[in-house]
């Protein structure tokens, strides 16, 4: 009697797949959205205040002349093409936002949703249903490729509104393919992460992976935008992106290797998930050693040990891309002399013209790439010591005979002698590039423009220390919220007239971007103080407040 | 007065928001004793660790290892080991490395007894933490804190995913912990445990000591289950006073009695029974007794 009712009450409550995916879509749809209205503000207000500040053709020939030949410009946004219209600089802009906010995102979201499910044992639970790893994988996929379709969807209208503005003036259905470019980097970073995430054996080294892939893709497409080797445009993901040249001259046909790689990632994702065991990875780790008991004396020398990798990659990655980016100022300074209106836009930035005026001005652009790294690794370090809080592994110190104090300080000093490496890093590795072409830059200024960036990381750590104080499970997003802030208002400051107040909310504000100009050691000096305040203000709550969990 | 406390708070509360967890608490763990401190899920246990290891800050009351005020965390924290139910470890380093790094941080560890916790656990040591299952994970925290030799061992639920072997390994180096005049507080859920190991009971419910003794103070909680069997006819007892629960299958009685037993054994000898058997409660009977029922039986009057 009673096995029949209970029978009867039973009822069928979603496909293991279906579930799986709309679980993961739902866990990615937030971050997604909050992804694609960013994107569509930034290209937007970008847009229209280009609209504003230069009205007629005239205007608009002039400042592409200028952005169309700065060297430091192009490694960051890539080549413009078409720069004389409205719709060109759209396509140029939103294509380097979608590029640069889609890849991390997307890498961050498939080795979250992939590896870090599958570390903290939860993929197991998903597993133990009536499913297959393969299929559960291709599930979690489904769910990461709905956040995508938000992005587009939110990208493709956002863009048509920008396409029937009368002075950008494009019809809606380019506007979908221009949308389609837009995200197109996003969708082959998800795939690569989503790869990545079965190959590694952490989330954060899977995420490193993806990273990495990231920065040599996009070094290689520097190296093509701003040399004459333009080949190299073929060979990279970005390169394939950038050559889709919505609106201005489009050339779908590099949809297919974007499509190919995605696919190709996308699916070798799914086979290795079925091919390996649950909690391995195809890069294996060992899973006995030696006892080397090294720094595990104390919880700093701790904390360098147990995290000595992750410092070692961010050291390495700067040092490396100082060195490729060193060598190639000159070629590239070179290049755009001989161009015919480079001369004229040199003079205008630095007021010189010469080359060593010019290679400051490209080494500029970089190293203001360089200080968003430098920022990174501080929110990093904000989000690491809130992930040892989280994941319980600061309770092993704090039971024992370590005070938060110590620990606290400890790490934040730590944090900023690693920000400090990072930039002599830079400096040095710059230099080592730069130095094999005689071009009159001193050493001293590339470790003037090195120092340069350690102020905005303090004070990126500083939030993120205050946050860890106040409110623990939003230090990630607040700190690395900073960076994003000070970057949108950078990008759309910089193009229309804001208000100043809202001006001065961005770091970047405060900082020159040395070497091409001269460091603000006052606004430099400044932001240190408030970064140690605010770290201070932090560790004071923090001493107070009960340890919070996940 | 005289023998010095391990562990004494005074009225220590913790709320969250309108939510108490735990409400006035007032407790003394002797220097040397074993007190099993038990309770349903979300009674106050971990609350009241917590609040003890100064991993949270009590909203009112005070907490003092051997008389160090628990928020002196640097001081008090050289005086105890806390095994944790489920910790997280570095999953890098081995469980050698993190047995090192875990007594550098408490400052003292007797190695030799290390070593021996580690043949008697029959832990691995040369695996990377992510490799150990659940209950190798747990035995690093238990060698961790025996092998600091610490005064003060805190244990909360200590034995989550040990075989019944390891539990026995752990009960042996608990009791040798006792020989050697360390303090144990320990929270646990496995009474049987806690009856073998524990001079005191303490019981906590929705945030509140309702029980505080040792076992056979406690035991006039619970009632005595009583079986007889006669040869001849069963005596009606159930107008004795204090039984309860009257059973009847033929010539066999099962019943309870509560309160003093003599009345209910001078019916059942005038009966002539051909077997008695009286059984004092289990400490898991104590423990239904007083959670069975909404309301706690409480003879002081305390929810």
């Amino acid at each position: 009697m009673s096995a029949k009712v209970m029978m009867a009450e039973m009822r069928v409550v979603g496909h293991p797949q279906t579930v799986i995916m709309r679980f993961v879509a739902r866990r990615t749809l937030k971050s997604a959205t909050f992804l694609a209205l960013a994107f569509a503000v930034v290209v937007a207000s970008k847009v229209v205040g280009y609209v504003q500040v230069y009205p007629t053709a005239k205007d608009q020939v002039a400042a592409a002349a200028a952005l169309a030949n700065n060297a430091g410009v192009k490694v960051l946004y890539g080549t413009p093409h078409h720069l004389e219209t409205v719709a060109g600089f759209a396509v140029w802009y939103a294509l380097t936002m979608g590029v640069l906010l889609g890849s991390v995102w997307a890498w961050l979201v498939a080795t979250r949703q992939l590896r870090g499910e599958e570390t903290a044992g939860r993929w197991e639970l998903l597993l133990a249903g009536q499913t297959t790893r393969r299929r559960a994988a291709a599930g979690a996929l489904g769910g990461l490729a709905v956040s995508l379709m938000v992005f587009y969807a939110i990208a493709a209208i956002t863009l048509t509104a920008i396409g029937s503005i009368h002075q950008v003036n494009y019809a809606p259905g380019p506007a979908l393919f221009f949308a389609l470019a837009a995200v197109s980097a996003a969708v082959m970073f998800m795939a690569i992460g989503a790869l990545a995430s079965q190959l590694m054996p952490t989330r954060a080294r899977a995420a490193g992976l993806a990273a990495a892939v990231f920065g040599v893709s996009f070094a290689v497409r520097a190296a093509g935008d701003v040399t004459n080797a333009h080949w190299l445009l073929n060979v990279t993901p970005l390169g394939w992106v950038e050559q889709l040249q919505p609106l201005v001259n489009p050339q779908p046909i590099w949809l297919l290797p974007i499509v190919g790689l995605s696919a190709v990632a996308g699916m070798g994702a799914v086979w290795l998930a079925g091919k390996r065991d649950l909690g391995a990875s195809v890069v294996r780790d060992h899973d006995t050693a030696r006892p080397r008991l090294r720094l595990l004396s104390g919880p700093l020398l701790a904390a360098v040990r147990t995290t000595r990798g992750v410092m070692l990659a961010w050291i390495g990655a700067l040092g490396l891309s100082g060195w490729f980016f060193g060598a190639l100022a000159s070629t590239a300074v070179q290049v755009f002399q001989s161009s015919s209106s480079a001369q004229q836009y040199l003079d205008r930035l630095s007021g010189a013209g010469s080359a060593t005026a010019s290679t400051k001005a490209f080494i500029g652009a970089i190293f203001f790439i360089f200080m968003l790294v430098l920022m990174a690794y501080a929110a990093s370090s904000a989000g690491a010591m809130r992930a040892d809080e989280a994941q319980g592994y600061l309770d092993n110190l704090l039971v024992r005979k370590v005070s938060r104090r110590r620990w606290l300080w400890g790490r934040v000093g730590l944090a900023m002698a690693v920000a400090v490496g990072l930039a002599a890093t830079a400096s040095v590795s710059m230099w080592l590039g730069v130095s094999a072409h005689p071009n009159g830059l001193m050493f001293g200024d590339l470790i003037k423009a090195g120092l340069n960036m350690v102020p905005a990381a303090i004070f990126t750590l500083g939030i993120g220390i205050f946050s860890l104080g106040m409110v623990p499970r939003l230090t990630t997003v607040i700190a690395y919220g900073v960076i994003a802030w000070s970057f949108l208002i950078e990008l759309v400051g910089s193009g229309t007239t804001v208000n100043h107040w809202v001006l001065d909310t961005s770091v970047f504000t405060h900082v020159a971007f040395a070497p091409a100009v001269e460091p603000k050691w006052r606004a430099g000096a400044v932001l240190v103080m408030l970064g140690l305040a605010l770290v201070a203000i932090g560790a004071l709550r923090f001493n107070r407040r009960d340890l919070a969990s996940e | 007065m005289g023998m010095e406390s391990a562990i004494t708070t005074k009225g220590l509360t913790k709320k969250y928001g309108s939510f108490v967890a735990l409400a006035q608490l007032d407790l003394e763990v002797k220097k040397g004793e074993i007190l099993g401190y038990l309770g349903p899920n979300g009674a106050g246990k971990t609350t009241t660790i917590r609040s003890i290891l100064g991993l949270i800050q009590p909203t009112s009351g005070s907490a003092e290892i051997f008389g160090i005020p628990a928020t002196d965390t640097v001081q008090s924290h050289k005086r105890l080991a806390y095994i944790p139910g489920e910790a997280s470890f570095w999953p890098n380093l081995t469980g050698m490395e993190t047995l090192h790094l875990l007594g550098r941080l408490h400052g003292e560890m007797d190695i030799a007894y290390r070593d021996q916790l580690i043949k008697r656990f029959e832990f691995m040591p040369d695996k990377k933490v992510r490799t150990y299952s659940k209950g190798n994970r747990q035995k690093i925290s238990l060698i961790a804190a025996f092998m600091t030799r610490a005064d003060l061992l805190v244990m909360d639920e200590p034995t989550s995913g040990l075989d019944p072997i390891m539990e026995q390994a752990f009960r042996q180096t608990v009791l040798e912990a006792k020989a050697a005049g360390q303090t144990v507080f320990l929270s646990s859920h496995i009474l049987e445990e806690v009856e073998a190991l524990c001079d005191r009971v303490a019981i906590l419910r929705a945030g509140k000591l309702v029980e505080l003794g040792t076992l056979s103070e406690m035991r006039h909680l619970s009632s005595v289950r009583v079986e007889a069997s006669f040869d001849t006819k069963v005596p009606d007892v159930t107008k004795v006073a204090g039984v309860s629960g009257v059973e009847v299958h033929g010539h066999q009685l099962v019943c309870q009695v509560q309160g003093p037993i003599e009345p209910l054994l001078r019916a059942l000898v005038d009966a002539g029974p051909k077997t008695l058997l009286s059984r004092e409660p289990s400490l898991e009977e104590l423990f239904l007794s007083l959670y069975g029922d909404n309301e706690v039986k409480n003879p002081k009057g305390r929810r």
